[in-house]
């Protein structure tokens, strides 16, 4: 079983559908058209074919004496099918249907299959960009009740130690400064209980457990001011339990983050390696 | 009982510290020796259907599932 | 006392007063009969009906939860209120509503449709109706001290810990911890029954493929249940350790840093997961049923059908890490649990095929309980496809924590719920003798359909509200999938608020149902055998309602179709009887009659919510006090009710006189501890109850154990694959596969928190935590003496076999010596770790894992002891060697102390040696 999983994780991580170059925004995006396509599909087709069957072979006949249902029938000449008995052992003499219930299984579970095998070299690209991000912005998040705390894991420079006073941005100072374009990473865990750290605009998710760390990242796109939401119930300010994330210019973003103190030029060479 | 003492003697002998994953397959394999002695002799499993063996081997497998789960999970 | 008819289960006492040939039963107008049948049928409408109180507790709150989200921000709840009523509607819906929702039908249902007349232990039946309903009981008291749980149902580690739990609400949260194990307990002893009953108890000629539906779902049902609920009571015995002992940050099991928070994912997602097939199952073998009968035609696929059921049964206990994507765990692990899971879902795709192909070429009729049936499947179908977009990680990741979980879930839920009400109407004229109102009925369903969807399809579109949260404005308005276009400018408001409509028409309508089954109880629509046509089942065979003793005479199939053969020839024979843990007096009884009402299933469950209120407060330095304080009085117990069931003997009265020094002996320990005059005075309130929680307690387990409580045993029923294991035997040993999973989790939360801090250093760790010595030598004694100790009962047997009282007696008490020099030499070797290195309950994970795991242990052995104590009373005054009991008690014990050998067996090597 175990087995199983390392070779499929291994196998398909060279698959040519994964594609290292989607941020998980696209992912998601693509990977929730194709399912919400498919699913409403299948869905109306089965529940219209089993309410119209239903239907179909309604029957109506009229209350028998001391019943609240119909009278009995035997229709042995109208259906090859057999009807229950009273008193009977149910097993055995049932004809039919055998083949048609392989049938229809057989197709949902290739429609199944193929849904999964497809998300699944997604989930590989998502991961293996998680992983083997080398020109990243890699940043530590630390969750407690009830807010965020970051640290920028090149400079040591942390939440409390900076402000976030740049023009025309509007964020509270314990908010995480990242720039358009680039990969940010994310090493996630909490000091106190279990929370959860995500920003839905981007996609990304991660638990953050105390005493473990989990990953994740997002490549932002778009500048602004997002929100960075906690999904887990973590105590009584978890329904407020939110901190802003802002996207800025890589220049903005640059000279921000060098207005720091104790940030140095080297800290920022993952931004120089992608221009080239 | 002696092989209790088996178990015991093993780790005195100093064979946990000098190879210790032998040392630690012999004295599990030992108590599962005495385990199935108790069960199949004491509790008459021996004579019982061997459905009986079967509902406690699924417990068993239950646990060996859970426990070899979690701790793969984190190793 | 007839205006009672109508709180009592509303059975027209008239109709069935001439059928009450049970002998003892008081007739169903008294309220008596409701407290002390062991009737399978009264205990099944108890179940229902207590279950309906229990929805209806649950859907208040869940009208709360939807009145808050009615706009984003504060409203009518405060922070602390939202989080105790999420979590506690979670808890109720799941635990205390849908399973035993089910477990009404099953009860009144299962022994009808195997044949059987009463289910094997009908007396601990009660006892898990009544451990349930005060379970509940105890839940909703926590809502008074203080504050209920805060910690959502899933209790998420730490913040399920004291540290993290404000401590307005610690008394409330034991209470609640308390209340899930007590459930846990009424789960586990229904499920030993069920399993006992169904292998053992069907009619002649009916093989084990060959039962009805609904009770081969129910069976699959409690086999899951018999294994899971361990898994989560051993959380929770964790938990309630870490509440207790070790409420510091950091320590203990689930605040520890060695993957605590994680530990308790996997503990509780290996409950949870089959929890969700527990919970849906029963609702799986209703749909089968209703769709049979309704449609006229046979289950298409009936053996895939079941083969399917099976599958999902075992698989359901591997999968349980999709819910744990999340977290810490690696990938080749997800990978593993991508494709179980998969493989989970793709059976359940072949039932709902199954089902449909039914309905084709059938008679089908568009009744109530179809309808419901069929808007059953309609939102499982739902609740299926939006559980694939789930089971793609990538997806998940994005879900996890939002709408799409709660949306999800609460289709799947629901439909079981829908399906189970449909099982209410299809069984109403069965159970009552009167058809339901049928106008009334239709309206339910629209209400309940429309309603219904109304409340969780808006969830689907707003599914990025984050989970728990009632501050839901700043978050990003919805789209229509494939286009940008944005819905209603309004964000989420508009979509809450359709759900919040939804949810109060969906509620109303269950106050049609209410109305209907209770007015139509008074009708005149009197129904025959069935109502239905084309109904197969037994239950459809009798009397509705079925008569007291179920059939008219011995049910039989063997020439391949019903038939009652004449009881007085077939129930002949007179030497087989279980005993139902009691003690059963065949030989003074000559004539076959069966037992049916005892006080103590009541007594003994009440004693229990009183302990478990008690221990909800009880401080750690008092914790073990009202338990040492009660053994003086059960052995008391044992000499008096021993005296008083079985004439006065010198063993009595040594038993009566050895309460008094013993009781001496603790007090003078408890003087030394806290000194008496201070230390009660400063015990607070809770001590007194815990103290009069247990010693009540073991008062009504004694007395239940001298009570004269006989269950016939039928001579003619199949019994594959237990032939020749008596019904009290096959109880035993289901017990132990369950408690091999308690013991099991916590060895496995043992290796997991070794392997997180390292294998091999963990000793080196310890003694970084303050153990100087750990000495192999009290451990290899201790086996010694418990292998020896197992040898000796196998040696009790032997003597009983024999007939020799003196040898029984003889071989027990050795036994007897040497648990308690086992308890000796663990008590030394704890009070040198302890005391004297200072080595403590909190002192590290090697700590926590070494007291509580051989702690559990000896609570076991324990346990054995005192039950030894009460073997050795009976066998003095000639139980079990003579010709009064047959000599298979003992080894029922036997079977229970060889298994508490076994567990050491593997203790001692892992917590000593390696």
């Amino acid at each position: 079983m175990l087995g199983t999983g390392i070779t499929l994780s291994s196998a398909l991580r060279h698959a040519p559908v994964a594609q290292v170059d989607q941020t998980q925004v696209n992912v998601f995006d693509s990977l929730y058209d194709v399912f919400v396509a498919l699913g409403t599909l299948i869905g109306v087709l089965v529940i219209t074919y089993m309410v119209y069957n239903a239907y179909k072979y309604r029957s109506g006949g009229a209350d028998a004496e001391g019943r609240y249902d119909i009278e009995e029938e035997d229709l042995e000449g109208d259906y090859d099918v057999s009807r229950p008995q009273r008193g009977e052992i149910p097993t055995g003499k049932g004809k039919g249907g055998g083949k048609k219930l392989f049938m229809s299984f057989g197709l949902s579970a290739f429609l199944v299959l193929g849904l999964i095998i497809y998300s699944y070299s997604l989930l590989l690209a998502v991961e293996d960009t998680s992983q083997n991000q080398e020109d990243a912005l890699e940043i530590e998040v630390t969750g407690y009740q009830f807010g965020w705390d970051y640290e920028y894991t090149g400079s040591g420079l942390e939440s409390g130690d900076y402000d976030v006073n740049i023009d025309g941005v509007e964020a509270d100072d314990d908010a995480l400064v990242v720039p358009r374009g680039e990969v940010i990473q994310l090493n996630v865990t909490s000091r106190d209980v279990m929370h959860n750290y995500g920003i839905p605009e981007f996609r990304a998710k991660t638990d953050a457990m105390p005493g473990d760390y989990t990953q994740t990242w997002f490549q932002p796109e778009k500048t602004g001011v997002y929100r960075a939401n906690c999904y887990e119930l973590c105590g009584q300010g978890h329904s407020n339990m939110h901190g802003d994330v802002v996207v800025l210019e890589p220049d903005e973003f640059r000279q921000w983050y060098l207005a720091q103190d104790g940030t140095s030029e080297s800290d920022l060479e993952f931004m120089e390696s992608d221009s080239q | 009982m002696a092989v209790s003492t088996t178990q015991a003697a093993l780790e005195f002998v100093g064979l946990l510290e000098a190879q210790y994953w032998i040392a630690f397959i012999a004295i599990l394999v030992l108590s599962a020796l005495k385990a199935v002695t108790v069960a199949g002799w004491y509790m008459h499993m021996r004579e019982e259907p061997r459905a009986i063996t079967y509902l406690a081997l699924a417990g068993l497998l239950g646990v060996v599932a859970l426990t070899a789960g979690a701790g793969y999970s984190v190793l | 006392m007839t205006e009672d008819v109508h709180t009592n289960g509303g059975t027209d006492s008239h109709e069935t007063g001439s059928q009450d040939d049970g002998g003892h039963l008081p007739p169903k107008s008294s309220v008596k009969r409701w407290l002390v049948t062991t009737n399978h049928k009264d205990v099944g409408i108890l179940y229902m009906i207590t279950s309906l109180f229990f929805l209806v507790f649950g859907g208040i709150l869940a009208f709360m939860i939807r009145m808050q989200l009615w706009q984003s921000g504060p409203f009518i709840l405060t922070d602390l209120g939202y989080n105790q009523i999420v979590t506690a509607h979670g808890l109720l819906m799941v635990f205390w509503f849908l399973s035993p929702f089910a477990f009404g039908l099953a009860n009144y249902l299962v022994p009808l449709q195997i044949g059987a007349d009463d289910l094997a232990f009908p007396r601990l039946n009660a006892v898990s109706y009544w451990l349930y309903l005060f379970s509940g009981v105890l839940l909703g008291i926590s809502f008074f001290q203080g504050s209920s749980l805060p910690t959502g149902w899933t209790l998420y580690a730490p913040l399920n810990l004291p540290a993290f739990i404000p401590p307005v609400a610690e008394l409330g949260s034991m209470s609640g911890i308390l209340a899930l194990a007590l459930f846990i307990a009424s789960v586990t002893i229904g499920s030993v029954n069920f399993i006992t009953t169904m292998y053992r108890m069907r009619a002649e000629g009916l093989r084990m493929r060959d039962i009805p539906l609904f009770s081969i779902s129910i069976l699959l049902t409690v086999w899951m249940m018999l294994f899971a609920f361990a898994a989560l009571l051993a959380a929770l015995m964790l938990l309630s350790f870490d509440h207790v002992f070790a409420g510091e940050v950091g320590t203990g099991y689930f605040g520890s840093e060695e993957g605590g928070s994680l530990l308790w994912t996997h503990l509780f997602w290996f409950f949870g997961h089959p929890e969700v097939y527990i919970v849906f199952f029963p609702a799986l073998g209703v749909m089968a049923e209703v769709v049979q009968t309704f449609s006229g035609r046979r289950l298409v696929g009936r053996k895939w059908f079941i083969i399917a059921m099976a599958l999902v049964a075992i698989q359901s206990f591997i999968v349980w890490m999709h819910h744990m994507f999340l977290t810490a765990i690696n990938l080749p692990i997800k990978t593993v649990i991508m494709v179980t899971t998969i493989g989970i879902s793709l059976p359940f795709d072949l039932m709902v095929f199954a089902l449909i192909y039914t309905m084709i070429k059938g008679q089908v009729r568009w009744k109530t309980p179809f309808l419901f049936v069929l808007g059953a499947i309609v939102l499982f179908i739902i609740g299926g496809i939006t559980g694939v977009f789930l089971g793609a990680i990538v997806l998940d990741y994005s879900f996890r924590g939002t709408y799409w979980v709660v949306a999800h879930f609460h289709y799947t839920m629901a439909s079981g719920a829908v399906a189970l009400v449909g099982g209410i109407y299809y069984w109403y004229p069965k159970i009552t003798g009167k058809m339901y109102n049928e106008f009334l009925g239709k309206v339910h369903f629209v209400a309940a359909f429309v309603g219904f969807n109304l409340l969780y399809f808006p969830m689907f579109v707003v599914w990025d509200t984050p989970r728990r949260w009632f501050h839901y404005s700043g978050t990003v308005a919805p789209e229509i999938p494939f286009t940008n276009i944005t819905l209603f400018e309004t964000g989420f408001t508009i979509w809450h608020q359709m759900a919040t409509v939804g949810a109060f028409l969906f509620g109303f309508s269950f106050l049609i149902m209410f109305y209907n089954l209770f007015v139509s109880l008074y009708s005149d629509r009197v129904v025959d055998e069935s109502p239905w046509a084309y109904t197969g089942s037994a239950e459809w065979a009798v009397s509705s309602p079925p008569p007291e003793g179920n059939f008219p005479g011995t049910p039989s199939f063997a020439t391949g179709k019903l038939s009652f053969l004449d009881r007085a020839e077939t129930d002949g024979g007179t030497e087989t009887a279980a005993t139902d843990g009691g003690v059963a007096h065949a030989a003074q009884s000559h004539e076959q009659h069966a037992d049916h009402t005892s006080w103590w299933p009541l007594g003994m469950s009440l004693t229990a919510l009183i302990l478990g209120l008690g221990i909800s407060g009880l401080e750690a330095s008092y914790f073990v006090w009202p338990f040492l304080f009660a053994i003086p009085a059960f052995v008391a117990f044992i000499g008096i009710f021993g005296a008083r069931s079985d004439g006065y003997t010198h063993l009595h009265g040594a038993f009566v006189g050895a309460a008094v020094p013993l009781l001496a002996l603790f007090a003078l320990v408890f003087h030394l501890h806290h000194g008496i005059p201070g230390g009660l005075a400063e015990a607070n309130q809770y001590f007194w109850i815990s103290l009069i929680g247990i010693t009540s307690g073991l008062g009504t387990l004694v007395a239940m154990g001298y009570e004269s409580f006989h269950v016939p045993t039928p001579t003619m029923s199949e019994q594959w694959p237990f032939e020749g294991v008596s019904n009290t035997k096959l109880g035993m040993w289901v017990f132990i596969g369950s408690d091999i999973i308690l013991f099991g989790a916590f060895i496995g939360s043992y290796i997991f928190m070794r392997i997180r801090a390292n294998w091999t250093q963990w000793w080196d760790i310890a003694h970084n935590n303050g153990l100087t010595h750990h000495p192999v030598w009290p451990g290899l004694l201790n086996t010694y003496l418990l292998l020896a100790s197992s040898f000796t009962v196998v040696l009790a047997l032997a003597y009983a076999k024999r007939g020799s009282r003196r040898g029984t007696v003889t071989a027990l008490s050795v036994t007897f010596v040497g648990a308690t020099l086992f308890l000796l030499n663990k008590g030394i070797e704890w009070v040198d770790l302890y005391i004297h290195q200072g080595w403590q309950f909190d002192s590290g994970p090697a700590a926590s894992t070494f007291y509580l795991t051989t702690g559990l242990h000896a609570a076991h052995v324990v346990v054995g002891m005192l039950i030894m104590l009460f073997l050795v009373a009976r066998a003095y005054t000639g139980a079990y060697w003579s010709d009064g009991e047959d000599a298979q008690t003992i080894e029922y014990f036997g079977l229970y102390w060889h298994f508490v050998d076994i567990v050491w067996l593997f203790l001692f090597p892992l917590f000593y040696i390696l």
